[in-house]
């Protein structure tokens, strides 16, 4: 959280808010008023409400931070409120879960929101909805903690300055909103323009049309850092108008992706990353699995769990895609001609390797995919739609639907260019930040300038904020209506469940407050749905609110007609893209797995979540191969200057970071970082990769890197504060093979012999029956609930989740750089991630990951060396930590073979909570805040063990069923990968897990018998092909 | 800087004992030369040492005060390195303690009577050690205000220790020792407490009377006085072995690899009486110069120490080179990795630094002209020490930067508190032991005088006599 630097500021802003909210008799009058129709089912409390109680608590906490301050009061005093009347269906202390919908890097999934007194805590995926499936993202799990961000707009600006009277209240907003309004009516629709995100709601995009309907000459343009818009240009240019992919990967046996990233940041990957790890676990019963082959110049996820994977520039995708057409070809496979024309000039840069793909691709004939990211360019995306047509993909696991989006939208650069010709007068942004986010190229800041009403709508005062004409703030996806509809079709209705904390906004409320609506959100939003709905509105409504889905599906799927003769115009026109050297090396920028295109950048856990691959956290970097870097002479931490020479310069200068799996002779940054607003989070984190960018792609050719002097500390949660990276990698490699910690086969080997003692168990101590005779007393494990855990590495895409998940659940801190640089993070679930291979032989690294918290030893070490007995075993084989019993001695966690145990070096939840008051809100009621001083671990959520087991007691059950306890890890988890349940139940799916043969514990010689095992993770190399490396 | 008088009983001879005291000193003699730097107007070079130890004793403080602030992150700890200096630095003093005990009490009870000049001080420096170790594990816990639950009081909420736990045998171990050595102390200053009783005048006669417990001289106290001395020295030696063994199995019974291992008890001792004689040569060489005592303390005795040292060392490097051999015998390749992550990894620098000192540089006493000259049995003295605080960190932080898993290995880097507060530790002892030569005999009297010919109640030669020589 940066308090250091922050901490007074933050102090001093918070008290100022707080007098406004809560010492003005008549403005909490007004507020009472300030309730929107449809606030009955907000579950708001009569005679308290929500506000006033906001103000308490906000209270409490200042007075608590006052006390604190004197240096005199240990532990803070704390007023609590009683409720005089208690609402009737509400228990205080009892969570309530209400369905929603979020829409999280380009994924729009369903949503169950867990709510304390009114206060959201957690975010997790609805079971119900098809594209979550109960599980869900990084990005979901922290976008609870943006509703809290201490920097969220909270006023309405003009001309960047809060416009000076009553300011902060919602009657001021939409005063404001209504004087913006009739600036724009008073345009007369010359020279308007609306600039939006590709926001599929539906109720969003009528009103998009009635924008267009009173405004016919507007311009609509829609910004996408993602740039799917190239999908979109190449199915267009194969003949579907307004369309888009959706991806079935239950039907894909073989999957081959080309710089796309559909288990990590691209895509509806929860949904993706389920069914691809079904495809994956399917080798216990059936003793088969799908393969993925992956073709990138960075280690995505995806690229991680791949059983092939090779390294290639950006650039050179396309090429590879058109000699795949010809090795198809060759195969047999009818490719259209226009295509092979063009393919058969291109010369492939891994011949065999494509050879081995396309023969697997034409024995799954129709039950495979080729992806493509969203960043390549459009015709590489219709020539893999033409090969995917051809293998008899389209319709089963490649789907075409009609787009939810304007059919005429713009791109941001084309909306840019009328600015620039002063063709734009009026500009509406909705929810965007093209001032950061535009390409460096398109020089967007300026073109605004050229624009003369500008009517911002934006969550931060950010970057475009401060220099439109109009800013408003808009409110959290959590705190008002709307819906949003999935990529499959699948609409639900996104259900507020508080009430705004600041007076916003939200994207409908904005949109029609412009258009002279005075209408709430619900009434919008509610609206738009009778239309639509059949005579018994009224339940089918509550039904949706209830379930979260709305069944019957939007949009329609297209039949494949495709023509590819405008595909091979295009494709004789096309050069070759040139080869990076060493001296010109390729840029590629890339979303962030952290903080996406930027937009969440102030949102402490996402930056301080390691990077599932580098590691790194609080930063983003120029990632550089061993081999490029060691040839340029740079090192990890050094500053670089990247320079691309094309009719304008553009410049960055940035930190290097040296990791393997980089293409060689070509350098990533991640985007997002650097950001230029007054935010306590993101303000000194990165460097802004936006400065680079072009137009048109997010790579770019003849990048000049060179050192720029000096050096920079980039702070990881692995190789922490390695001097010699080189050394220890060598070392680590050769650690890890002797250690058995991975267990990783080949499919064939796991066919022949499953059983994995002989290949990894030296000390043959994996069988507790070879285990020594304990010098202590085995704690009773036959009786009541035992619990236990695996975890699947075949399943796992290191993709953070659970991580974020923990977080949330158990009130975990955030450190802040400077701690991660002396290796103090407090995440109870870690993923370690490995790679193997031969390091300078990009293709052929592999990357493992293993997700670590306590594995709840039987025989743990910690328990007996901690002298005050705080650390003990709990009856149902939990090692449990009494946070009170605790003196701090750390015994405990340099006995921990697995090191999982994090130590409060400072009182970390005060400095969070001094730093943002408003952040204790999120924190979960049933878990413990840890004070300084105290060793902190998994639990293995006993919250929630403790909640089942309240529940089955009511009912009258001794042994909690199966699947009544579900971590929050196991929740979160998009693959399925972790299980949790009771040992002693031969039934329960964790037991069954535990008997496969591939149930392994890491460290086993040590006979610690932990009750967290792994299922070792199974590769399906093509047997062609090289096998992949072994671990 | 040695005349012959005071290499005079270095040899010893088949038919004569070598003299302990030298020159002519009488009893009267003895005492007035011990006497001298307590009865002495207090000279300004002491009151510059107290002011450099004291304010090293202010550093201590306000490390201590801003740990207590601010929480144990002020040092550089982390997630995986969870203990560093903290308990190198209480390993390190107890190490120290460790000689007085063995001069004292283990020495007295083989008769070996070189002990009588040196124990006095060797003692007090056993004691100022153990409160300078004591620190460290109370200050290192993260809730100090909770440290007491380390000890079994009573309390409401029906909680005792975990006795299974090393570092509660650890806070028994080491309060014992404290207790005894300072009992063994007191009891053996007694008779010397009540000579300056008898010598001096006012309050200082009242504070001495005190606590020379009204002691006479009489035939019965000096048969009680001996009987309880040779208890305590029973109940001491024991003490020697088991307090370093205790604090040996805060390691030796994790199961880190580099920390579990069952040479630890042996090499944790000999280590300690390694670390604490070199200190004594230190403070006895310091000690001699300042105060004139060569013909108390007198080269003989610091060639024994430094015999002591070379054993000790050498108990050390075998330790040292038996710890590889396992490692490798055991076919464990956890064990083997640390060991050679020890010699070759990030901290070879602390590893060799550790070599040196304690196995080579020692190995210079083999000649007598280096074990018998000053500057070298100083400068020597002073490595052994460096080394040894050396050995405790390597152990602690190398065992501890790199276990078992490669994906949370760390490093660990020292802050300035790390370093202000081991610094404040010196200060501490300093002050302690400034307030001990200035208040107390630094020398035992009453035992140095037991040793000398004049002692000796047979009235002719019995091979005792230096001076007089002659016929059997």
């Amino acid at each position: 959280m940066q308090s250091e630097n922050n901490q007074e500021k933050s102090g001093r802003k918070y008290w100022r808010s707080l007098e406004e909210m809560a010492e003005t008799p008549e403005l909490l009058a007004r507020m009472k008023n300030e309730f929107p129709t449809g606030a009955a089912e907000l579950e708001v409390t009569p005679g308290v409400d929500r506000r006033q109680f906001l103000g308490i608590i906000g209270a409490s906490a200042a007075f608590a931070g006052l006390t604190s301050a004197t240096g005199c009061i240990r532990k803070p005093a704390e007023k609590i409120l009683p409720y005089n009347k208690r609402p009737e269906d509400l228990i205080e202390g009892k969570a309530q879960s209400y369905a929603s919908v979020g829409r999280f890097g380009g994924s729009v999934f369903g949503l169950l929101v867990t709510s304390y007194e009114g206060r959201p805590t957690k975010v997790d995926g609805n079971p119900s909805h098809p594209m979550s499936l109960g599980g869900s993202t990084a990005f979901a799990q922290a976008s609870v903690l943006d509703v809290y961000d201490p920097d969220r707009s909270q006023y309405v600006l003009k001309a960047g300055v809060a416009a000076s009277s009553s300011r902060g209240t919602l009657k001021a907003v939409k005063a404001a909103l209504a004087t913006a309004a009739a600036e724009l009516k008073a345009s007369a629709g010359q020279g308007v323009a609306l600039l939006m995100e590709a926001v599929p709601s539906p109720t969003l995009l009528a009103l998009v049309r009635e924008f267009q309907a009173d405004y016919p000459k507007a311009t609509i343009a829609i910004h996408d850092p993602a740039m799917r818009w190239n999908e979109s240009a190449a199915l267009e240019l194969i003949g579907f108008k307004n369309a888009e992919l959706y991806h079935r990967f239950e039907s894909a046996n073989v999957i081959a992706a080309f710089d796309a990233d559909p288990l990590g940041i691209e895509g509806d990957v929860v949904r993706n990353s389920k069914m691809f790890a079904a495809k994956r676990r399917s080798v216990d019963e059936s003793k088969t699995m799908s393969r993925l082959y992956v073709v990138e110049p960075a280690f995505t996820n995806t690229g991680a769990v791949a059983d092939h994977r090779m390294s290639l520039r950006s650039s050179a995708m396309g090429e590879a895609l058109l000699s795949l057409a010809v090795e198809l070809a060759a195969q047999g496979l009818a490719i259209p001609s226009e295509i092979l024309a063009r393919a058969r000039q291109t010369t492939s840069p891994n011949q065999k390797w494509l050879k081995a793909l396309a023969t697997d691709l034409i024995l799954n004939k129709g039950k495979n995919a080729v992806l493509v990211g969203h960043s390549q360019r459009s015709w590489v995306h219709a020539v893999a739609f033409a090969i995917n047509s051809a293998l008899g993909n389209v319709g089963h696991s490649v789907v075409v639907r009609s787009s939810p989006l304007p059919a005429s939208a713009r791109t941001l650069a084309e909306l840019t260019s009328e600015m620039n010709r002063g063709q734009v007068q009026t500009l509406v942004m909705l929810d965007v930040n093209p001032v950061y986010s535009a390409p460096a190229d398109l020089e967007f800041a300026d073109a605004l300038k050229k624009v003369k009403t500008s009517i911002h709508l934006g969550y931060h005062a950010d970057e475009t904020a401060l220099a439109s004409t109009w800013h408003f703030p808009r409110a959290h996806g959590l705190e008002c209506w709307g819906d949003l509809v999935s990529s499959d079709g699948t609409a639900a209705i996104a259900q507020p469940v508080i009430e705004p904390l600041y007076a916003s906004l939200s994207d409908v409320e904005f949109l029609a407050g412009l258009l002279g609506q005075q209408k709430t959100a619900y009434e919008i939003v509610q609206a738009h749905w009778k239309k639509s709905s059949g005579a018994d509105f009224e339940s089918s409504w509550r039904r949706w609110l209830h379930d979260g889905v709305i069944k019957s599906p939007m949009g329609e799927t297209l039949s494949n007609n495709a023509d590819f003769s405008k595909l091979g115009q295009r494709l004789t026109g096309l050069g070759t893209s040139p080869a990076p050297t060493a001296s010109q090396l390729e840029l590629r920028l890339a979303l962030d797995r952290s903080v996406y295109d930027g937009r969440y950048a102030n949102n402490a856990w996402l930056q301080e979540i390691p990077d599932s691959v580098s590691k790194l956290t609080w930063d983003n970097a120029a990632l550089l191969s061993p081999k490029t870097a060691k040839d340029k002479g740079i090192k990890t931490g050094d500053m670089v200057e990247i320079k691309i020479k094309q009719d304008k310069e553009r410049r960055l200068k940035i930190a290097a970071f040296v990791v393997p799996g980089i293409a060689e002779n070509t350098v990533v940054v991640p985007l997002g970082y650097g950001r230029r607003f007054n935010g306590r989070v993101a303000t000194g984190a990165g460097f802004d990769g936006y400065a680079l960018l072009g137009r048109d792609d997010l790579f770019a050719f003849a990048a000049d890197v060179s050192l720029a002097g000096g050096t920079y500390e980039l702070a990881t949660t692995q190789e922490h504060g390695v001097s010699d990276y080189e050394y220890d990698t060598k070392v680590g490699a050769e650690a890890i093979k002797n250690r058995g910690v991975l267990r990783e086969l080949t499919l064939a080997t796991y066919k022949q012999d499953p059983s994995l003692e002989k290949a990894f168990d030296k000390f043959n101590l994996g069988d507790p029956k070879n285990h020594r005779t304990l010098l202590w007393q085995r704690p009773n494990e036959t009786r009541g609930n035992q619990w236990g855990m695996t975890i699947d590495l075949n399943s796992c895409t290191g993709c953070n989740a659970c991580t974020a998940a923990c977080q949330a659940e158990n009130n975990i801190s955030v450190v802040g750089k400077k701690r991660v640089l002396k290796s103090r993070e407090m995440h109870w679930i870690r993923i370690d991630r490995y790679f193997a291979g031969n390091v300078d032989n990009p293709d052929s690294i592999q990357a493992v990951f293993q997700p670590l918290a306590c594995a709840h030893c039987e025989t743990a070490p910690c328990e007996q060396v901690c002298p005050v007995a705080a650390t003990v075993h709990g009856v149902e084989g939990t090692n449990d930590i009494a946070y009170n019993r605790c003196i701090g001695t750390r015994y405990c966690a340099n006995n921990c073979p697995y090191k999982v145990r994090r130590f409060n070096y400072f009182n970390y939840s005060k400095e969070n909570d001094e730093s943002n008051p408003l952040y204790a809100m999120q924190k979960n009621p049933r878990v413990t805040v840890r004070f300084r001083g105290v060793i902190e671990k998994c639990s293995y959520c006993v919250q929630r063990v403790n909640a089942a087991r309240i529940e089955a007691k009511i009912r009258g059950e001794e042994v909690l069923r199966d699947g009544a306890v579900v971590t929050a890890c196991q929740q979160v988890c998009p693959t399925d990968a972790i299980s949790f349940g009771n040992l002693n139940d031969p039934d329960s799916r964790v037991s069954q897990l535990k008997s496969l043969p591939r149930n392994y514990a890491v460290l086993s010689e040590l006979a610690l018998q932990p009750r967290t095992t792994f299922l070792a993770k199974v590769r399906n190399p093509n047997p062609e092909l090289d096998s992949s490396t072994q671990l | 800087m040695e005349t012959s008088v005071t290499l005079a009983n270095l040899e010893e001879h088949v038919d004569k004992r070598s003299p302990l005291v030298l020159g002519k000193e009488t009893f009267a003699s003895v005492t007035n030369i011990v006497a001298k730097p307590m009865e002495m107007k207090t000279p300004k070079a002491w009151w510059i040492c107290f002011l450099i130890a004291f304010s090293g004793l202010g550093v201590l403080g306000a490390s201590i005060a801003y740990l207590f602030w601010e929480g144990v992150g002020v040092w550089g700890l982390n997630n995986r390195v969870g203990w560093a200096w903290d308990i190198t630095n209480f390993v390190f003093w107890v190490g120290i303690g460790h000689a007085g005990t063995l001069i004292s009490a283990i020495l007295f009870l083989f008769r070996q009577k070189w002990r009588t000049s040196i124990n006095r001080a060797a003692e007090a420096m056993t004691i100022f050690a153990v409160i300078c170790a004591l620190v460290f594990p109370g200050i290192h816990v993260g809730r100090v205000w909770v440290a007491y639950w380390l000890f079994p009081i009573p309390n409401q909420m029906l909680m005792w220790p975990n006795f299974r736990s090393p570092l509660l045998w650890d806070v028994f171990a080491v309060s014992t020792y404290f207790t005894v050595s300072t009992l063994f102390w007191f009891v053996g200053l007694i008779p010397d407490i009540a000579t300056f009783r008898d010598r001096s005048k006012g309050i200082r006669k009242f504070v001495y009377g005190i606590f020379a417990l009204g002691w006479r001289g009489s035939q019965r106290h000096w048969l009680n006085y001996e009987r309880a001395y040779l208890i305590l020295a029973a109940l001491s030696t024991p003490l020697v072995l088991s307090v370093h063994t205790i604090v040996s199995f805060d390691f030796a019974t994790s199961q880190l690899p580099g920390w579990h291992a069952t040479i630890f008890p042996p090499y944790f001792v000999a280590g300690a009486i390694f670390s604490g004689f070199a200190m004594v040569i230190n403070l006895m060489i310091l000690c001699r110069w300042v105060f004139k005592l060569e013909h108390l303390v007198t080269m003989r005795h610091f060639e024994n120490m430094a015999k002591i040292i070379l054993l000790t060392g050498s108990m050390v490097g075998y330790a040292y080179a038996m710890e590889f051999f396992i490692a490798w015998y055991s076919g464990n390749p956890y064990e083997r990795f640390i060991f050679i992550s020890r010699a070759t990894g990030p901290y070879a620098w602390a590893y060799w630094t550790m070599v040196t000192c304690n196995v080579v540089i020692p190995q210079l006493f083999w000649s007598r002209k280096i074990r018998t000259n000053l500057w070298a049995l100083f400068i020597i003295s002073v490595f052994v020490n460096i080394g040894m605080w050396f050995e405790r960190f390597v152990i602690i932080v190398t065992s501890l930067h790199r276990t078992f898993l490669p994906s949370s290995w760390a490093y660990f880097r020292p802050t300035i508190i790390d370093i202000s507060t081991f610094i404040g530790s010196f200060g501490l002892f300093f002050t302690l032991f400034l307030l001990f030569v200035r208040f107390l005999p630094i020398v035992a009297i009453s035992e140095v005088k037991t040793v000398m010919p004049e002692a000796d109640p047979h009235g002719h030669d019995h091979g005792n006599k230096p001076a007089t020589g002659g016929a059997h």
